[in-house]
């Protein structure tokens, strides 16, 4: 078929001459390796592209049947994921805010709103990075959320990793300001999150105000190598 | 897609014959089109050679100036009139038509500009991207970064070293030694993309700049999105592919050496005439084929991977009630991560009519584009409907890099000849710019001298990926 852009053709420059090589026909060895080879290659192809596919269909027969083959294969260079937006897009915004405080909440420092940090640099600007629109949202979404229940118990093995991610994210955004709050930022010991989920108003209704629900991640050390050595009676956190 | 269905079309004649004859001479090797010319006296011995009787009288019946190539015509002709109909005998047509296709996909190379172009693009994008994040680098993927050495070897489940894991033991690369490993690393990611770009010892090159995303990414997946995963796909892929043959400094200096081989009047290399040395040539040939048959290979594999993307993001899509109910870009405008405009987005958002009509055509389009490349009709709308689509996605919610990576993948999918001519203009346009002291460098891509020293160029008229 031609295509509708047809070019006339570039002027090419005169070839350099040669005298036809006298041409043998190609020995046995040489068609063998050539069929062995291309073989070779198209199967290679065709196996990524049946597992490409078979990693981005539903879970159907042959990729439960085949699960350890096509896993082996995908993870980790392979991996794919398609779904943004898709089935549907959140419908939820979420605010983290996080508090951190000393041994024993001797002090303790207001809330920072995390997500307000990444909305604040986001806004208006026509580059976003990656620390303010995939940090934090995947911390929390991919992460934290994806690996406790509505308790804060993990519910999968990596549960731990997430919560250490989405402590460090806040520790590092929390250091450089913790001090003026009265915690320096080697005395911070503990951390407490403030998640708030508001729904999106429904498109049918888009001014109507929506309750937003709130979830607090309870007071927890900042990391398991922390080391509190008792604390006086009446030292509750607030 | 790849296969050689345009060869039936027959239009290759005057470019192909005029610019083909000595790419195929230069490596022995005779394809189709190309054993009308110069080379054609050899075609006739070639057994494997057994190629498009209408493309060879076609081609032949333009170049019947010179008597050789018009006898190679006519061995070629007969050698076609001795092969069976389909209603003949099947069996041996079909044989015979796959021993063609194969003869063809292991002699010309397809879409050489659209994988030069992905080259490009992807490497640009990747240096833009690290520089971009220079500022926030050690943050991001230092050893001090919030996703920790620790956490990230924990997570990639990485044993150390070990020859069946070492794809493990790369994803936790960059977390292995301290803050100068990690610098260095990150300057040498940088140098590397900047080479990817400029397609420098393009092989070698390439299979370091599949290696550095997967690192960056193996680093962090949780920092990652769409544009990252696209990026690391194509860069892998494009590891097998001869992305560097042209518009590429490997190919200029090929060019250049060729001229300077003119100039001085040295003949072309040839493999000495002994029987050892001939072995060696032609296992050189086959190294060659072997070659532009894996660039085949994943230039196929790049198509349907970008087939992949949008089939499964556009049947993803119309599984979920608000693509249904037509308020999905209602909701998404809405979610405060992706606003860089709020007014814009809720002035969009607002168009509840407009928005509806796009998000069905959003579904329709990208689940209709595997089935749509195939025809010239659908394609270029797709196309068109996709690049605006992933335009409107990069300034509404400010997502540049990641529409940007798919805009790139969709690059693919145009016909060479669109992109000798974005060629053309780009160097006509570099070659008008005042450049003082520096003598004028020879516009690089109009004339694709490359083509004389390039093993084998694609048909400018065919499309890069049917």
């Amino acid at each position: 078929m031609s295509e509708p852009i047809e070019e006339p053709a570039a002027p090419i420059p005169e070839p350099p001459q040669q005298e036809p090589r006298p041409q043998t026909p190609r020995p046995w060895w040489s068609r063998a390796v050539l069929g062995v080879a291309v073989l070779g290659i198209s199967l290679l192809a065709m196996y990524h592209l049946t597992i490409t596919f078979l990693t981005n269909s539903p879970t159907n027969t042959v990729s439960t049947k085949f699960a350890t083959p096509i896993a082996k294969w995908v993870y980790p260079w392979f991996e794919q994921n398609w779904r943004l937006f898709a089935p549907n897009p959140m419908s939820q915004n979420f605010t983290i805010e996080a508090r951190v405080s000393t041994d024993c909440y001797s002090s303790v420092t207001p809330w920072y709103n995390l997500s307000q940090m990444d909305y604040d640099t986001i806004l208006h600007n026509p580059f976003p990075g990656h620390t303010e629109q995939n940090e934090l949202r995947r911390a929390w979404t991919d992460g934290y959320a994806a690996t406790h229940d509505d308790n804060d118990v993990p519910t999968s093995d990596r549960g731990d990793m997430m919560r250490q991610y989405l402590v460090n994210i806040a520790l590092e955004r929390i250091k450089p300001r913790s001090a003026e709050d009265g915690v320096a930022p080697n005395k911070i010991e503990n951390i407490e999150f403030r998640v708030t989920t508001t729904d999106i108003a429904p498109a049918e209704t888009p001014n109507q105000v929506q309750q937003p629900s709130v979830h607090i991640i309870p007071w927890r050390q900042v990391s398991a190598d922390v080391v509190s050595y008792g604390c006086p009676n009446g030292s509750v956190a607030p | 897609m790849t296969s050689d269905v345009n060869d039936t079309t027959g239009t290759t004649d005057t470019t192909a014959a005029v610019g083909m004859p000595d790419t195929t001479a230069a490596v022995g090797t005779t394809g189709t089109t190309a054993a009308v010319g110069t080379t054609g006296t050899t075609a006739a011995a070639d057994t494997t050679d057994t190629t498009a009787a209408s493309d060879a009288a076609a081609g032949g019946g333009d170049a019947a100036a010179a008597d050789a190539t018009a006898a190679a015509a006519v061995a070629l002709a007969m050698a076609a009139a001795r092969r069976p109909g389909f209603r003949d005998q099947p069996l041996v047509w079909l044989v015979q038509t796959i021993g063609q296709s194969v003869t063809r996909l292991t002699t010309h190379a397809i879409a050489l500009y659209g994988t030069a172009v992905l080259r490009i693009g992807y490497g640009s994008l990747y240096l833009i991207f690290l520089l971009h994040e220079y500022p926030k680098h050690e943050s991001l993927w230092g050893p001090n970064a919030p996703w920790t050495p620790a956490l990230n070897q924990q997570f990639a489940n990485d044993p150390g070293l070990d020859w069946f894991a070492v794809d493990r033991w790369w994803y936790t690369f960059l977390g292995h030694g301290g803050n100068v490993w990690f610098q260095f690393w990150y300057h040498a990611a940088i140098l590397i993309c900047l080479l990817m770009l400029l397609g420098w010892r393009t092989r070698a090159t390439s299979v370091c700049f599949a290696l550095t995303i997967m690192a960056f990414t193996g680093r962090d997946v949780f920092l990652t999105d769409g544009g990252d995963n696209v990026m690391g796909l194509m860069a892998i892929y494009l590891a097998f592919s001869r992305c560097g043959a042209v518009w590429s400094l490997d190919s200029r200096r090929r060019r250049r050496q060729a001229e300077k081989r003119r100039a001085r009047g040295i003949p072309e290399f040839t493999w000495p005439d002994s029987p050892g040395w001939q072995a060696v040539g032609e296992l050189d040939r086959t190294r060659e084929e072997i070659v532009t048959f894996l660039h085949n290979a994943a230039v196929l594999v790049i198509a349907a991977q970008a087939c992949v993307v949008y089939a499964a993001a556009g049947l993803y899509k119309s599984q979920g009630s608000y693509w249904q109910n037509g308020t999905a870009l209602y909701y998404t405008l809405h979610l405060d991560w992706f606003r860089p405009w709020p007014g814009l987005s809720n002035f969009m958002a607002g168009q509840s009519v407009t928005i509806a009509i796009v998000a069905y055509l959003t579904v329709f389009v990208q689940i209709a584009f595997p089935f749509a490349v195939f025809s010239k009709w659908l394609k270029y709308p797709c196309l068109v409907a996709l690049v605006g689509m992933h335009f409107s996605i990069a300034v509404v919610m400010g997502l540049p890099l990641f529409s940007a990576a798919m805009m790139v993948a969709d690059a693919v999918f145009l016909p060479e000849a669109v992109w000798r001519w974005v060629g053309r203009k780009v160097g006509a346009g570099v070659a008008r710019l005042p450049r003082p002291g520096l003598p004028r460098p020879a516009p690089s891509t109009p004339r694709s001298p490359e083509a004389s020293v390039l093993p084998r160029q694609a048909q400018p008229h065919k499309s890069a990926s049917h």
